[in-house]
């Protein structure tokens, strides 16, 4: 139990520190347009970088079934627009594929 | 189709998918033998799924606390990069900024930071709550049913995190087609890195920004 103890709050520590200092720190001066160009194409490029390659892996490292989950997602997400949508339904393709024997 | 959602329509986004993936979290701590209350304590002290899991893993294979704190500190120091992309963007002075800085994940930056305009400190706030919920509510949920779930289910739920991500990305994409470009390019360099050996925490650090700078100094690439 000491040991999970440290672990979480040593976890907590070092995740909080760098979500907090860019926000208790400030800028001299404004940020230019190009600046605020590139801070937001920095959503896009995470979002990018968070799907690519972990997806691929992501249903017991198997990227068949993998790709059927991102594939249900997207389509959902075009047509169904309610988000709970996308992932409930992106889940249960994944257990469907799992259930009938992929 | 809305080009834009409320804070209230953001959050519980993230509350749906963070509750699926915190079910699998919950379990997984229940299946490795942990007390309940310090599985639940990652959710609630650490907020940050990919890193609890890996903490998880690390465990099983007797790892110890210094070389799990070691390994989140990589995996998480793109927040750095997040909360820096979010300061200039956040408005008012009703929330403290050290609170707003704790609910700040992955997919919160990315659902707010994605929409047009200013970001109310109140509505960042009411985002994080929901996640938040959804995160610590999904957790305590799946320590109480694990094992009780049918194991294609289960096995189902790794796929959850992602499908989140692509329902935050395809209204984005939607309004701005042309930055298909910079997330795509974004995936290839993380891909990329990582088959080079690169550790996933340090290969997200730096092709994040550094696929954004490429983009925004790019006379040829617009985001209309």
């Amino acid at each position: 139990m000491t040991q999970v103890t440290l672990i979480i709050a040593g976890m907590a520590l070092v995740t909080y520190v760098p979500r907090l200092v860019p926000l208790i720190t400030r800028s001299r001066r404004a940020p230019s347009r190009r600046q605020m160009r590139i801070l937001r194409l920095v959503p896009v490029t995470a979002i990018g970088a968070l799907l690519i390659p972990g997806s691929l892996t992501s249903v017991d490292g198997r990227i068949d079934l993998s790709l059927i989950g991102i594939a249900a997602a997207v389509i959902l997400a075009l047509t169904a627009r309610h988000p709970f949508l996308v992932v409930a339904g992106s889940v249960g393709a994944v257990a469907l594929s799992l259930a009938l024997g992929l | 189709m809305r080009s834009t959602r409320g804070p209230v329509g953001v959050g519980l986004t993230i509350l749906f998918g963070y509750f699926f993936i915190a079910i699998a979290f919950g379990a997984g701590g229940r299946a490795m033998g942990l007390p309940a209350v310090a599985t639940a304590g990652f959710s609630v002290f650490v907020f940050a799924g990919a890193s609890q899991f890996m903490a998880l893993s690390l465990l099983a294979q007797g790892a110890g606390a210094i070389a799990v704190t070691l390994a989140t500190l990589v995996l998480n120091l793109r927040h750095l990069v997040m909360s820096l992309a979010l300061r200039e963007r956040i408005h008012g002075s009703r929330v403290p900024r050290p609170i707003l800085a704790f609910g700040i994940t992955d997919e919160v930056f990315a659902a707010t930071a994605s929409q047009p305009g200013a970001i109310g400190d109140t509505d960042l706030l009411v985002t994080e709550l929901l996640a938040y919920t959804g995160w610590v509510g999904g957790t305590v949920v799946g320590y109480l049913i694990g094992g009780l779930l049918p194991p294609s289910l289960e096995r189902a739920m790794g796929i959850a995190l992602y499908a989140m991500f692509v329902a935050l990305i395809v209204p984005v994409l939607r309004r701005s087609p042309p930055c298909l470009a910079p997330a795509l390019a974004a995936g290839l360099v993380n891909w990329g890195l990582q088959g080079l050996g690169v550790p996933v925490g340090i290969s997200l650090l730096v092709s994040i920004p550094a696929v954004a700078v490429l983009f925004g100094f790019s006379p040829g690439w617009s985001p209309e």
